[in-house]
């Protein structure tokens, strides 16, 4: 492989890093430690929340630069544990760089959704947090068929549909309140707030609201501001979505 | 006893359910439970004993870090995957629900009272995972020995 082509190679593995939720920092050093292994020369990057800018000088002084919008992350960490993986092998000279693109290409393309797993793992962890939240096992009975909503709504619904992020979040709190609104009509000895929280707990930006503290603290502020205004952004959706539906069982 | 069982046994499945949410590798499905729950058993027994949530938040984030860190050590995986995990039970995401709930339906004390108890377990958790993050890698490699 050419410089090009490594430095190439390079950007994506960064991108593909924070496409999947890696921290800041994790990602830098990852990718500074590959491009030693890639032998580019005097390499630099600044890596933001949305977006990576990479440089180094070809070895005839030519300067490589590339920057490229990279949108929010979603959590995917087995992508992040198969890069992991392989830039420690590459590094320690256990493969060579062009099984290493080999590989990268693979679990790039590599998608497997395991619906069933996922579904499961919906049911569990509504029931399971509506429980840490003070509800009862009653609640967090109930709260399963709302984590079976979400995981319909967010897993089979939502990528046909293609909504943008507010409408997404909007949408899934408001559907999902009138799920427990719904169940709390039946069985009215059910808290409607625990079933709430319950139903929501898969969209809330808990983690994204501490890694930006962290970002500020780590001095990097534009990362660290982006960061907390989105988890901001998305809760207040969240409230609103929530806010709609006991409005609208108000009227009813 | 049993209400304390029962929150443990939900900080496990909790975690467990969010490492598949997050497509965590299966092999690490287990760990990362069991991270999540030592995490939240830290939390409330400090939250009993000291009636404090910056201290609760601070002690249960370091010591989820170092769980953290000595599991990427001896499975070979990145500590993202442990830590994003296992601060699930801890992390202020219906907190932050719940200030954005209060400015909605317009009770803005409220909102004020949530927002300043989010930051406070923001800064917490901050402290408490930098200071996880002090700690010398050597530590870790003389455990896992």
């Amino acid at each position: 492989m050419n410089e090009d082509q490594r430095f190439e190679l390079l950007y994506q593995v960064g991108e593909e890093l924070l496409k999947d939720g890696a921290e800041l920092g994790r990602v830098e050093t990852t990718v500074a430690y590959l491009a030693e292994s890639f032998e580019l020369q005097e390499f630099s990057c600044f890596i933001m929340i949305n977006g990576i800018f990479m440089t180094c000088r070809k070895h005839n002084g030519d300067v490589l630069a590339k920057n490229k919008e990279v949108p929010l992350a979603t959590v995917q960490l087995d992508k992040i544990d198969a890069i992991n993986d392989f830039s420690r092998k590459l590094t320690a000279k256990k493969i060579s760089i062009a099984a290493f693109s080999r590989q990268f290409n693979q679990i790039k393309q590599d998608y497997q959704p395991q619906l069933k797993r996922q579904f499961l793992a919906y049911c569990l962890g509504s029931a399971s947090f509506c429980i840490i939240f003070n509800g009862t096992l009653p609640e967090s009975f109930a709260a399963l068929f709302l984590g079976l909503f979400m995981a319909f709504y967010l897993l089979i619904l939502t990528p046909k549909l293609k909504l943008s992020k507010i409408s997404l979040n909007i949408s899934a709190s408001f559907l999902v309140s009138i799920l427990a609104q719904i169940i709390h009509g039946f069985f009215p000895w059910l808290k409607l707030s625990s079933l709430v929280i319950g139903g929501i707990i898969a969209l809330v930006p808990g983690i994204s609201i501490v890694n930006g503290i962290r970002y500020l603290f780590n001095e990097d502020y534009p990362s660290g501001l982006a960061q907390v205004t989105d988890a901001l952004v998305i809760s207040l959706c969240i409230a609103f979505g929530v806010g709609l539906a006991l409005w609208t069982f108000d009227l009813l | 006893m049993f209400a304390i069982f029962l929150q443990l046994a939900a900080a496990f499945l909790g975690t467990f359910s969010f490492a598949i949410i997050f497509k965590t590798p299966s092999k690490y499905y287990v760990a990362c439970g069991l991270i999540g729950t030592i995490g939240w058993g830290v939390y409330l027994l400090i939250m009993a004993a000291m009636h404090s949530l910056f201290a609760a938040s601070l002690i249960s984030s370091f010591v989820l870090i170092v769980l953290s860190r000595f599991a990427a050590y001896n499975l070979k995986g990145p500590v993202t995957i442990f830590l994003v995990c296992g601060i699930f039970c801890i992390v202020p995401g219906i907190g932050i629900y719940n200030v954005a709930h209060n400015f909605v339906s317009n009770d803005f004390n409220q909102a004020f009272t949530n927002g300043i108890s989010v930051l406070k377990v923001c800064l917490a958790m901050t402290l408490g995972i930098a200071f996880g993050y002090e700690l010398p890698a050597k530590l870790f490699i003389k455990l896992k020995k």
